[in-house]
This record gives structure tokens, C-alpha cells and sequence, in this order.
């Protein structure tokens, strides 16, 4: 009886006829579950709450909390309405509570009046953000209830929630107080609702709306209200907080074991392990991990974009048992993950979260905020992407713009969209870095504190790219105008390199090679991960003063999903993990997978590019054959610009012969059926004295955003060589 | 095969890449310019309108450009005997049924290399071709028309001016007058059977003032008319001719109730209508552009109500009229017609004439003796007794005759030539009138891509459709409207291979306007239907690419690799579902880009060109954002199939195609 009460509860039903439920609606999510909700009041649709903590009651009766401004906005029993790109696919629908006869629920605004006894919302942002006298400091799961931490006017204030035969009871555990605290209990039709209040509470009804006082006072106060419509009352003993808030028993006790794929290629340079996900899992929990880290070297913990946390150990043996246990779930759309002196840190669209099990039963009993700073609105695509630490330990992320849904042009923009955040090693200080992005897939954090994001073709994106800078040269504006927020001034930063469609459509992180990588390539390089078109590149920079360029070439690594994400592993391979959730040519839905490289087989592809006044130096690792070489013939040169404007991507548009026009052209209409590529002849070849280099003649050789040198070539035993740089000129 | 050389009519195009055909039977010979190397000709007809039907040899020759050095083997498909040579080696001959083998492989150099194709036709005159390349890595596909070019000798010069003669031959209507001593045959160039405007009721339609103006000066109205220039405007008699004929056909009513004409408050919401549907790819508000059709006139030309009607259904009294139907609802055809209305009101060209009373019995006394009705069915005014089409072409027309700019005669008509006609007519003149009376299918095909505008809206070999830079002109109208400028992508689908993709079944529903439903339902732009051809349009762009016409064949399904392809489109494989709808089934995630519903699929595609799209949908439609799922045959999915991607196409191909679907 118990379990079929339970599927019930955490499988809500939407009102629909079919039969057959979609994943999402079998998935159980569990007691808890952060979102953006939307939800009804007095009649009407509404956004329930930007940064929202839905709560489990049992008997199909949910809570929601609105962790932003501290109230709770509605209290039901019902289903859902989904919608919510990672659930159902949709593009801007939200999952919408369906709360049309609720119990009870509160109008949007403030929670808790601050010291002035003032509701108004005081916010930067109206109507986003935190709030100045009050914050958000976490929850805590016991079993499958769950204790909801904030701090308003100073007091600490823990509060879990209870149901029992429609009598919902709300009780606060608050600590010392200099002031009486005030908070909104219900708005609109309060006449009849039944409400209690014990323990030195008082209510206080004000033009329809029920107030509630806390009395001030200097030690710890433990409180209960409880409300019904229709039915009876019921008087629910005190919680035991502190019991609540020192771990309970799991919910996801189960392991899930999988044995490991591993190659036998011997021929291939680079060879793909597979490590099979919990798919089957008891819970239908929706698998497509976006970030990841290493635990230790024997185990790693992921995290789904529906909001699950999950571990896999094994990792250091043979692959023969690879056991996965689902540590954390209903986190916000969690694509990043840092494991930092063995915390993990999780990286949601509301928060970065440190996952603490208080019990060591492995699973999570404290999802302890690490910082909610950024400012989120209902839009879909703002995703908040990776999550990457530097030396000193700042973290950063990257959060996308509010595409709408049809993929041009924005919803209003709030100060974080699109933009590179930086949080300090205490979670204590939230700093933007970088501004004017669309959909920047990932970052990448290097040695020296270098900060590197993908990004995406769209409006102020003629094509996906490679941002850049140094430490010390933030803040920077990476070409999104409606995105550029306080950096009025700031000149567009142009990218190391410009990628065309066809070898990027949409990036995703990138990554360094650190001095224990046994991967074929040398400590210092820069990778660039395709989500897209599910490739890694391999990123040659272009030597010499002024502007940083670059040229990159592919990696014969084929990959099982997409490649969001990648992070060497202590024994030299590099791991690669990747979703499909929007366009990707991945062939499936989630692959976590080792790529090793075969120390017998040299991966034939340019390891340095170069740029003379007349044109290009590529060499290789291994000796090349002369003959082809030396023969024009064996390269294909072409170079192009893109147009910059507020249009959807961007034609291509010919450096040679500059069509004005065009371009003007460009900024009115969408232009990407212009494809003008110029053909650069190659007037000579020559190969250098140790047979790697050769140094290309073009005819002219002057900026442009793209040039694509193919080449065709034989190494000195026969091997064929053939491939393609893509890079950008600025300069020698 | 885009055949006009010096073509300024050409709006859209650019330099084209194309291959020199020359066709021989006997000692006759005919040449003409090829998109590239494939025909389809049945028996019985013939390969050219400027031959016979029967046993045909052509030649393709040109060059093939290579961006970068390719490893290439080259193929044939079809049936009788074709030799390949590239760079003058003979690389490939085959007989009989085409396609079993291949070339060796070619090693070719970045740069172009001289290549030629010989063909033979069976004995019975029949053809099939098609030329295929296929590289490690690049499944066998047709050679794109952007990578030949040829020299353009004289020969094929002469071959494109008389076929552009042909052409506005038929387009002017010249045989009205000149007809043929017995008929046009069976099997006509099918543009011998146009007519002008039907004109019964035309007082129902247009005010009599604008009829004035245009029988005055057509051309000053509409720079790219057929209509000839019919009475000398310059002169009081011609004033007074131009008044009676008005005054003769404002008379000629079937006296329909006026119909209301539409709320000019509608005109905003069709200033949104015409930006929508892409009008400026044909129409110049400001008569401005010669190339495209006024609408400086809308208002002075339509009695009020009347216009309407006309949108709703252009075809209703001119079948053969470029305007095509837009399936236009109520509340589009009025609002747009409110616009056209308002936005050219007091602009019409402005003649300065001050014409005399009209006399409607004088007029039909006039359009008599002008034979009005020989172009325009029902009018008065037989045959006139001009020489017969065979007659005509015994005289040299720079001489003598309606082309002729010495032949001052006053009787002959003032015909409205565009820039090259005359040259084209004069080239025709020598070719016969043979070629009137018998036509090349996939020839009909290529002229009407041009007489209908299709590069208007579609882009094809590269070139940008004509809508890529002129849209913008109109977005100013749709500027208040939210939300317009942030769907998925709208583009248009190339016409590069359009025979190729497509069955021709297909192709006629669309031409014909009753495909259901719309294959790309997110455009804003709508393909509207140009009825009067649909069929012979449809078989012949079929034939441009060495296809035989037709519909879909039955496809034998495999259940069990069936149920590999459901697997491999649903969330557990590529993941298709996410942007393709199949049937009432919803996209799961479309984002950027709209993607036509695959319950379509069976109807629409054929099976070579859907292995190809699938193998490099970018290699097909530059830009495209259909992933691609595989390099060479290798599958990013391994494990289904042993990760053959050609294998787990045909699983989705038959999936498609199943019962269960």
C-alpha cells in the first residue's frame, strides 16, 4: 500500500486522456524539486516562482516554496501542467502547478517584511533576485521529509511542512530575534480557509491577505500553523529539528551495476571506452548527464539536466562492475559539476549547490546553498552551463541568453543573461567576467587563469566561436549587444577563432591538457569540444604580437552522444560526457565514455600553425613526403567574413572582393544563403629542413575571419594525411 | 540547361555553371547549354524540340571544377551505351542497362579537368542518363550542377538564342495570327495552347478609365508585357480608338452585383499579407524595377471589390497568367487587396493622354478589325488573314514581317519584346517552325522555372533566390507585427534537385495546390499553386534529371528492420522525433529550424536522394541544420547494425514506410 501511495505522489498525474504516461510524468523526482514553476492565482496563469522549491505532501498534495522571496506561494493537492524544455521538449511553456483550487496561496511579491515592517519588493531587479533582508540558505532531506533553511532579518529560520487528511501544517523552528517578524500567510479568498496558530504566533488579517507575527525574542522559538478548507484541523506534534536537519534514512537506496565497454582497436589513434549509464533504474530517472567530475580516481559524480545527482564508482578497476547510486535529485537543470576537497558542488539555473551527506549513507541529506547570486527569469534558454574552478579556486560558470523560442531574438534581459560568472572560493562573492553571450554550451578555466566559452550562431553571432581572454583582461563583452549589460563601453572581443557551421554549430566546454594527460598531445594545449557535431578539436594558437588567433583542427575521436564535457582523469585519458537536448547530430541521448590514446599510433594532424606575410606554416609531427608536399595541388585554400549584426548567424561574405552591399545587406535580412567563400591559390609549397613544416605562399595573405587550409598529404612511410585547419587571421 | 545566354531577364542569376549538349540524330544536330548530364526521354519523343524522335547520340562537354583534390570514381545509372572521358582519358564505357560498374579511381588536382560524356539512346529513341560520382567517405551521388562550367562555343550560342526565339515566339502569341496550315499536332510545344486574359465580363472587373491607359500604352504600364502596342497613342485617331475599344469592353458585363470593396482600415494587416508571402520576389510597388510586375496601377485598374475576387483566384480569366493562387483566406484576400489598394492609390503611371468620349459600338467595330479576339478568347475579331506559321518562316524576319525593325507597315503590331527577343526571333526564324509542333519535357521544365519566377522565391545552383535580398524591402509593413522575426528559420527549400528529390507526384500536387498539408507549415512564405501546368511541369523536372516521372513505389517492408528504424528515430537512436513531427505527433523540441513531419516522407522523397540527404544533409542544402550522423559509413551509432549507417538509413527508410508507423 505504502509504495502504491508513493508512485502516486511522485508520479503527478496531468490531466490529460492517454493512457500511456511520457518518461516525465513516470519519473520520480522525489520530495523535493527546484524549478521555475509556473502556477494559477485568483483565476489567472502566472509565474509562480522564478527560483521555486516544490514540495512533496503526500496524497498528491504539493507545496511551493519561493526560495527568492521567501513566501510560500501555494499549497494543493492536484497534478501538474508540463512543460519545461528538459521534460517535455517545449520551448517556453512552463511546468505549471495545477493549483486552480488550492488551499491556499499568496500573491506575487516579498514574503517577510523587512526591519521597517515594509512588504515592498526593495529588489535591484523588481521582481528577481534575492531580497535584501532575507536569503536562501538550503534544505535538508530526512527520509522524504524536507526542512527548508533561510535567514530573514537576521533570524535563522528552519521550516518543514506537513499534510495529513487536507490539514497542512507549517512549522518554523526561529532562532533569537530582535524584532517581531511578519510574514504573508495567504492572499485573495481567505474567508474560508481554517487556520490555526500555536505557539505564540499571531495572525493579523489585512485587506485579503492573512499576515502572520512572529515574536521577537532571544532564545530559539518553535512554532506550528495549519490550515484546512473543508476539513478538520489537525494538531501536529513539534517536529524534531534537529533530527530533521542531521540526515535520515535514504530514499534511492538502490545500486545500479554496469559493466564497462571497453575497445580492443589497436589501429586507431584514439580509442572510445564506453561506461554504460543507469538507465534501467527503478525510479525512471531521466539519465543525460551535462557535467561531471572526478570524485577520486576511483569514482565520479554526475549531474542530469533534470536535476539529479548520481555517482559511479570503478573507475580505477577493470570496468567489470560499475556501480552507479543516485545520490541527489530535483536540483534546477544541473548541467556543471566541481568536486572540491571532496564536496561535490553542483551547478543548477538557481544555485550552486554543495551535496552533504550528513549520515555517510551516500546519499545527500543537506543540498547546502554555495551561492544563488545569479538573477534568473522564466526563460527557457538561459541555461547555466559547466562548472570549472581556477588555481585559486574561484568557480566559474556560463549562463545563456533569453532566446526566444522560435531561436532569434531575446526576451527582456536581466543582468546575468549572457554572461561569465565568477564566484569566489567562500561562495561569498558573485562577480560577472564577461557579458554579450547567447549560448555559450561551456567554459573553460586554464592554468594561468585563461577563461575560455563555446558559443552558438544566433542574433549578434554570425557562427559559433571561440571566446578567450587572459586574467587580468576581464571584464570582457563577448558581441551579444542585448546581452552586453554594464560593459557600455567595453569594445567586442573577438574570438581566437571563428568556426564555421560545418565544423560547429554549437559548443560546448573546452579543456587544457595537464602535464599527467597521456593523450598524444603536449601539456599547455587547448581542446574545444563540439556539441554539435559531437567532435573534439584540438586548438593550434597562432604565435606573434597583436590580436590572439587561432586555427583548430579535428581529433579522429568518435563519440557515442554529444561532447558537452571533458576533464583529464589522473591515469592520463580523458573522459568526455555529453547530452542531446536540443540540435546535435548525437547518435544518443547520454554517453559518459574514456577516450585513451594508443602511445603506437601517432595521430596524424598539424600540431602548429603558423602565419608569415605571405602566408601559412603548418607542421607535423612526423616527416612528411617531399614530392606531395612541395605540389600546390595537395592544399585547398579558402577564406571568408562573416557579418556581425543583429540578423540570426550570418551569410559568408568574400575578403578578396568586398561586396558592400552584401554586407550592408546582412544587417537587414538574414544572409545565410550568401556563401562567398574566395579561393586562395597556393602559389608555392616548400617543406622546411627536418620535413614537418611547410610553409604555403597564398595569394595575399590578409585578415579574415575565416581561412580554411585543407591539405592532402603522405607522411614519409605512405600514411595519407588529409585534413583540415579552420582558424581566423587578424594579423601576422 | 537554363538556356539564355544573354539573358537580362535573368533576374536572379548569376554566372551558371553548365555543361555544352550536343545532340546529333543523322546529320542534324542541336546544341544547347545543361545544368548537368542526365535526360529521361521516352519513346516517341524526341531529345530536343529541334530533332526528331528516334535514335539519338548527345555529348556533354565542359569541365569539372574540384575545390580540392579528390580520390573519385565515377558511375552511370540509366540504359543504352555512355562513355566517360576526364581529362581526354577514357575512364568509363558502359552498355545496355547502366550502372553496374564504376571508373577506377581518379586522382584529380584542385582546378578544373576536361570532361565529356557520349550517350546513345536505345533504337527506339528512348533515354535514360545519369552521372554519378563517389568518393571514400562520399556515397555515390549526381554531380552537382555548381561544378561544371563550359566554354560557350558558337554553336551553343545559336542553340540558347533560338531556343530563347522559341520562346517569346509562343509567349507573344505570334501563331494566333500566324497559325500552322494543319494545327500544332498532337504533342505541341505546350505554350501553343496559351491565351490571353479572357476579357468577357471585363466590365465587371476594371474601370474603364485604366482600360484606356493600357490599350493606349501597355508597355508604359507593365514594362514586361506581351500585349503589342495596338493603336498609336501619339495620335488623335489612336486617342479615339483607345477610348471606343474601353468603352466597347467596360460594356462587356455578365452583371454581377458590385461587390463591396474591402475596409481600407484592412490595409495594415495586408500590408502583412504581402510581406509575408513574399510578393516583391515578382511585384515593384514602385514600377520602378522592369523586371518585376507594377502594382503602381492596383488601384485605378480594379473596380472596387473586384480585386479580391482576382486574388482569390487569379487563374479564373487567365489560365496561363504567372500569378500564381495562394489558397488566399477571406480575411487575407481582402485585407491584402485593402493594401494593394491604398498603397498605389493615386500613384498610377500617369500617361498625360486626354482621351475623346468612347464609343462602345465603334469599339467593337475596332477590336474586330484588330482581331482582338484571335489572342483573346471571345472577343471579335477572327484570324486575320495573315500568312501561315509555315509561310513566315520562308522570310527573313530581320527584313520583313512583326520583328523586323525595317518592316514599317502600319498594320503589323508593335510588339513588347524584353532585351534579346529580337535577337532570339531572329535565330528562331531559322530553325523552322518545326520545333513548335513537338517538345523536350525536361525543356519545358527548365522554361518555365524561368517564366514562372521560380528563382524568385527558391534559390537554386548557389545562386540566392530573388526574395534573399529584396524581402527586407517589405519588412517595414510587418515591422508592428510581434514575435515575426523570431520563428525558426525561413528559409525556402533550394530547387538545385528538385526532380531528383522529389517524385514527380509530389511536385504535381504542389504545383497543382493540393498537397495537404503543407510540407513546411512554419514559413511564412507559402508555395502557391500554378495550376495549368502542374503535370507537365512536374514530368519534366523529373526528366531534367534523368528521372522517369512517377509516383511512389511500393516498398517492401522487413518488420523486424523496421523496428531497428523506429528505434533509430526515436529519443533511443538519432533522435529524429525531437525536431520531425510524424503524423499527429509533435516534434518534441523544434528549435531554430522547422523539419517536414515524416508521415510525409513516403509520399514525397525518393529513395536514392533521401540516402544521399541522410549521408550529408549540409553537402545537399548548404547550411542546413539536419545533423549529420555519419562520415564516411560510419555510423556515430556503433552499436546498432555494426554502426553501417547506410544499414541503419535503410531501417529508418523502411520504418518510414511500414504499417505501423
Amino acid at each position: 500500500m505504502k509504495l502504491i501511495v508513493v508512485l502516486a505522489l511522485l508520479a503527478p498525474l496531468a490531466p490529460r486522456a492517454q493512457a500511456e504516461q511520457a518518461w516525465y510524468e513516470k519519473m520520480q523526482i522525489g520530495p523535493s524539486w527546484m524549478n521555475t514553476f509556473g502556477d494559477y492565482f485568483q483565476g489567472q496563469k502566472r509565474v509562480g516562482a522564478v527560483k521555486g522549491i516544490s514540495l512533496d505532501l503526500g496524497d498528491n498534495w504539493r507545496a511551493l516554496f519561493d526560495t527568492e522571496t521567501l513566501r510560500l506561494v501555494t499549497v494543493y493537492q492536484g497534478g501538474i501542467e508540463w512543460g519545461g524544455t528538459p521534460w517535455t521538449g517545449q520551448h517556453g511553456s512552463l511546468i505549471t502547478l495545477g493549483n486552480k483550487e488550492a488551499l491556499l496561496s499568496t500573491a506575487t511579491g516579498i514574503g517577510w517584511a523587512d526591519a521597517e515592517g515594509s512588504f515592498e519588493d526593495k529588489r535591484p531587479v523588481k521582481g528577481f533576485g534575492n531580497m535584501p533582508h532575507g536569503e536562501f540558505k538550503g534544505h535538508f532531506r530526512h527520509g522524504r521529509t524536507i526542512t527548508l533553511h533561510y535567514e530573514v532579518n537576521g533570524t535563522d529560520v528552519l521550516e518543514t511542512l506537513a499534510q495529513k487528511d487536507g490539514s497542512v501544517t507549517r512549522s518554523f523552528r526561529f532562532g533569537p530575534r530582535k524584532a517581531d517578524l511578519t510574514m504573508v500567510l495567504a492572499d485573495g479568498d481567505v474567508t474560508v480557509l481554517k487556520s490555526v496558530v500555536f505557539d505564540g504566533l499571531t495572525i493579523i488579517p489585512e485587506d485579503g491577505r492573512l499576515l502572520a507575527k512572529v515574536p521577537k525574542g532571544d532564545g530559539e522559538l518553535v512554532a506550528r500553523m495549519a490550515f484546512t478548507r473543508g476539513g478538520e484541523l489537525v494538531k501536529v506534534e513539534k517536529p524534531d529539528f534537529k533530527a530533521l536537519i542531521s540526515g535520515g534514512p535514504g530514499i534511492w537506496t538502490e545500486t545500479i551495476t554496469t559493466a564497462g565497454e571497453i575497445s580492443g582497436d589497436t589501429e586507431k589513434p584514439y580509442v572510445t571506452d564506453s561506461i554504460p549509464l543507469p538507465n534501467n533504474n527503478p525510479w525512471g530517472a531521466s539519465i543525460r548527464f551535462g557535467g561531471f567530475d572526478f570524485i577520486d580516481a576511483n569514482s565520479a559524480a554526475l549531474s542530469s539536466w533534470n536535476g539529479d545527482v548520481w555517482t559511479v564508482t570503478g573507475l580505477a578497476g577493470d570496468w567489470k562492475e560499475l556501480k552507479w547510486r543516485r545520490i541527489a535529485s530535483g536540483l534546477f537543470e544541473t548541467m556543471g559539476v566541481k568536486v572540491v576537497n571532496g564536496i561535490i558542488h553542483v551547478n543548477g539555473r538557481d544555485q550552486i549547490t554543495q551535496l552533504i551527506d550528513l549520515n555517510g549513507d551516500g546519499e545527500t541529506d543537506h543540498y547546502k546553498v554555495f551561492n544563488r547570486d545569479v538573477i534568473i527569469s522564466p526563460n527557457f534558454h538561459e541555461f547555466a552551463f559547466d562548472l570549472q574552478t581556477d588555481k585559486e579556486g574561484n568557480f566559474y560558470f556560463s549562463k545563456g541568453g533569453p532566446v526566444k523560442g522560435g531561436g532569434r531574438g531575446f526576451d527582456p534581459i536581466l543582468p546575468h543573461h549572457g554572461i561569465v560568472a565568477k564566484i569566489s572560493p567562500d561562495g561569498k562573492k558573485f562577480e560577472v567576467i564577461a557579458t554579450g553571450l547567447r549560448a555559450p554550451g561551456g567554459v573553460g578555466v586554464g592554468p594561468n587563469g585563461e577563461i575560455t566559452t563555446g558559443e552558438n550562431e544566433g542574433s549578434w553571432q554570425p557562427c559559433c566561436k571561440i571566446n578567450f581572454v587572459k586574467a587580468g583582461e576581464t571584464p570582457a563583452f563577448f558581441g551579444t549587444e542585448p546581452t552586453r549589460q554594464s560593459l557600455t563601453d567595453a569594445p567586442y572581443t573577438e574570438p581566437l577563432v571563428y568556426l564555421p557551421m560545418d565544423v560547429d554549430n554549437s559548443g560546448g566546454s573546452q579543456v587544457w591538457v595537464p602535464e599527467y594527460a597521456k593523450f598524444g598531445l603536449k601539456t599547455g594545449e587547448l581542446l574545444h569540444l563540439s556539441y554539435g557535431k559531437s567532435s573534439i578539436y584540438r586548438v593550434l594558437p597562432v604565435a606573434g604580437e597583436g590580436k590572439r588567433q587561432a586555427g583548430v583542427v579535428k581529433l579522429p575521436v568518435q563519440l557515442g552522444s554529444s561532447a558537452m564535457r571533458a576533464r583529464f582523469h589522473g591515469d592520463g585519458s580523458m573522459y568526455v560526457l555529453g547530452f542531446r537536448g536540443w540540435q546535435t547530430n548525437a547518435a544518443s541521448e547520454c554517453a559518459f565514455q574514456r577516450v585513451r590514446h594508443n602511445p603506437d599510433v601517432a595521430p596524424t594532424l598539424p600540431e602548429k600553425l603558423g602565419y608569415t606575410d605571405k602566408g601559412v606554416t603548418l607542421t607535423f609531427a612526423m616527416k612528411l613526403d617531399a614530392e606531395l608536399v612541395e605540389d600546390v595541388s595537395s592544399y585547398s585554400v579558402q577564406r571568408w567574413d562573416y557579418v556581425r549584426g543583429p540578423q540570426y548567424g550570418s551569410g559568408e561574405f568574400s575578403v578578396d572582393t568586398p561586396d558592400t552591399a552584401a554586407r550592408e545587406q546582412a544587417l537587414a535580412a538574414e544572409s545565410q544563403k550568401h556563401r562567398m567563400r574566395d579561393t586562395v591559390k597556393v602559389e608555392s609549397a616548400k617543406l622546411s629542413a627536418d620535413g614537418k613544416t611547410v610553409e604555403l605562399v597564398l595569394e595575399g595573405m590578409k585578415p579574415s575571419m575565416s581561412l580554411k587550409v585543407g591539405y592532402d598529404l603522405e607522411d614519409a612511410d605512405g600514411e595519407i594525411l588529409n585534413g583540415e585547419i579552420h582558424s581566423t587571421v587578424y594579423g601576422k | 540547361m537554363f538556356r539564355f545566354v544573354f539573358l537580362t531577364l535573368a533576374l536572379f542569376a548569376t554566372a551558371r555553371a553548365e555543361l555544352t549538349a550536343t545532340f546529333r540524330q543523322g546529320n542534324e544536330s542541336d546544341v544547347r547549354l545543361d545544368r548537368m548530364a542526365a535526360l529521361s526521354v521516352p519513346s516517341g519523343q524526341p531529345p530536343t524540340p529541334f530533332l526528331n524522335a528516334g535514335k539519338f547520340d548527345a555529348e556533354w562537354k565542359g569541365s569539372v571544377e574540384l575545390k580540392e583534390r579528390k580520390r573519385l570514381y565515377f558511375s552511370f545509372e540509366g540504359n543504352g551505351k555512355a562513355t566517360l572521358t576526364i581529362g581526354g582519358e577514357e575512364v568509363l564505357t558502359e552498355e545496355g542497362i547502366l550502372g553496374a560498374g564504376k571508373s577506377k579511381r581518379l586522382r584529380l588536382n584542385p582546378g578544373k579537368h576536361e570532361i565529356s560524356v557520349s550517350y546513345s539512346s536505345a533504337e527506339d529513341g528512348s533515354g535514360s542518363f545519369r552521372l554519378y560520382w563517389e568518393e571514400e567517405g562520399l556515397p555515390r551521388q549526381t554531380i552537382p550542377p555548381t561544378a561544371f562550367s563550359t566554354e560557350v562555343t558558337d554553336a551553343a550560342k545559336l542553340g540558347e538564342l533560338k531556343r530563347r526565339g522559341r520562346m517569346a515566339f509562343t509567349r507573344q502569341n505570334c501563331a494566333k495570327c500566324h497559325a500552322p496550315e494543319a494545327g500544332f499536332g498532337a504533342n505541341p510545344m505546350p505554350e501553343t495552347g496559351e491565351i490571353a486574359p479572357i476579357l468577357a465580363g471585363i466590365g465587371d472587373r476594371v474601370a474603364e478609365a485604366w482600360l484606356r491607359d493600357w490599350i493606349a500604352d501597355p508597355k508604359a504600364m507593365k514594362p514586361g508585357t506581351n500585349m503589342p502596342n495596338l493603336v498609336d497613342a501619339k495620335t488623335p485617331e489612336g486617342l479615339q480608338k483607345a477610348a471606343d475599344l474601353a468603352a466597347f469592353l467596360a460594356n462587356s458585363k455578365f452583371g454581377a452585383p458590385a461587390l463591396p470593396a474591402p475596409d481600407p482600415a484592412l490595409a495594415k494587416a495586408g500590408g502583412v499579407v504581402f510581406h509575408e508571402l513574399g510578393c516583391v520576389a515578382c511585384h515593384d510597388q514602385s514600377a520602378a524595377d522592369a523586371t518585376r510586375v507594377p502594382l503602381n496601377n492596383v488601384a485605378a485598374k480594379y473596380l472596387p471589390g473586384q480585386l479580391v475576387a482576382f486574388l482569390k483566384k487569379p487563374e479564373a480569366y487567365h489560365p496561363f497568367t504567372g500569378m500564381p493562387n495562394f489558397k488566399l483566406s477571406d480575411d487575407e484576400a481582402a485585407s491584402l487587396a485593402a493594401y494593394l489598394t491604398a498603397s498605389s492609390e493615386g500613384k498610377g503611371t500617369k500617361l498625360g493622354h486626354e482621351y475623346p468620349a468612347g464609343d462602345a459600338t465603334r469599339g467593337a467595330e475596332i477590336a474586330a478589325s484588330l482581331h482582338c479576339g484571335t489572342c483573346h478568347p471571345g472577343l471579335p475579331g477572327g484570324v486575320p488573314n495573315a500568312p501561315a506559321l509555315e509561310e513566315i518562316f520562308k522570310a527573313d524576319w530581320v527584313e520583313k514581317g512583326c520583328v523586323s525593325e525595317k518592316d514599317e507597315r502600319p498594320a503589323l503590331p508593335v510588339m513588347n519584346l524584353g532585351d534579346g527577343d529580337r535577337e532570339g526571333l531572329f535565330a528562331f526564324s531559322k530553325a523552322g517552325a518545326d520545333s513548335l509542333k513537338k517538345d523536350s519535357a525536361s525543356e519545358f521544365a527548365e522554361r518555365q522555372i524561368h517564366s514562372k519566377k521560380c528563382t524568385g522565391c527558391h534559390s537554386m545552383d548557389g545562386n540566392a533566390s530573388g526574395l534573399e535580398s529584396l524581402h527586407s524591402t517589405t519588412a517595414g509593413l510587418a515591422a508592428h507585427v510581434k514575435g515575426l522575426n523570431e520563428r525558426v528559420d525561413q528559409s525556402r527549400p533550394p530547387l538545385t534537385f528538385v526532380g531528383e528529390m522529389l517524385f514527380s507526384s509530389y511536385i504535381e500536387s504542389m504545383l497543382a495546390g493540393t498537397a495537404e498539408p503543407r510540407p513546411r507549415p512554419w514559413l511564412g512564405t507559402r508555395m502557391p499553386a500554378f495550376p495549368a501546368y502542374a503535370k507537365t511541369m512536374a514530368d519534366g523536372l523529373s526528366r531534367v534529371h534523368g528521372f522517369e516521372p512517377g509516383g511512389p513505389a511500393k516498398v517492401v517492408v522487413d518488420p523486424a528492420l523496421a523496428e531497428i528504424g523506429k528505434k533509430l528515430v526515436s529519443a533511443d537512436g538519432f533522435g529524429c522525433t525531437t525536431c520531425h513531427g510524424i503524423g499527429d505527433q509533435a516534434p518534441t523540441a523544434a528549435f531554430e529550424v522547422g523539419a517536414v513531419n515524416f508521415a510525409l516522407t513516403p509520399g514525397r522523397l525518393r529513395e536514392d536522394f533521401y540516402h544521399r540527404w541522410m549521408d550529408n544533409p549540409a553537402g545537399v542544402t548548404p547550411g542546413s541544420k539536419m545533423p549529420r550522423y555519419a562520415e564516411g559509413n560510419e555510423s556515430q551509432r556503433t552499436d546498432i547494425l555494426e554502426g553501417d549507417a547506410r544499414k541503419q538509413y535503410e531501417a529508418i527508410w523502411q520504418w518510414l514506410h511500414s504499417q505501423q508507423r
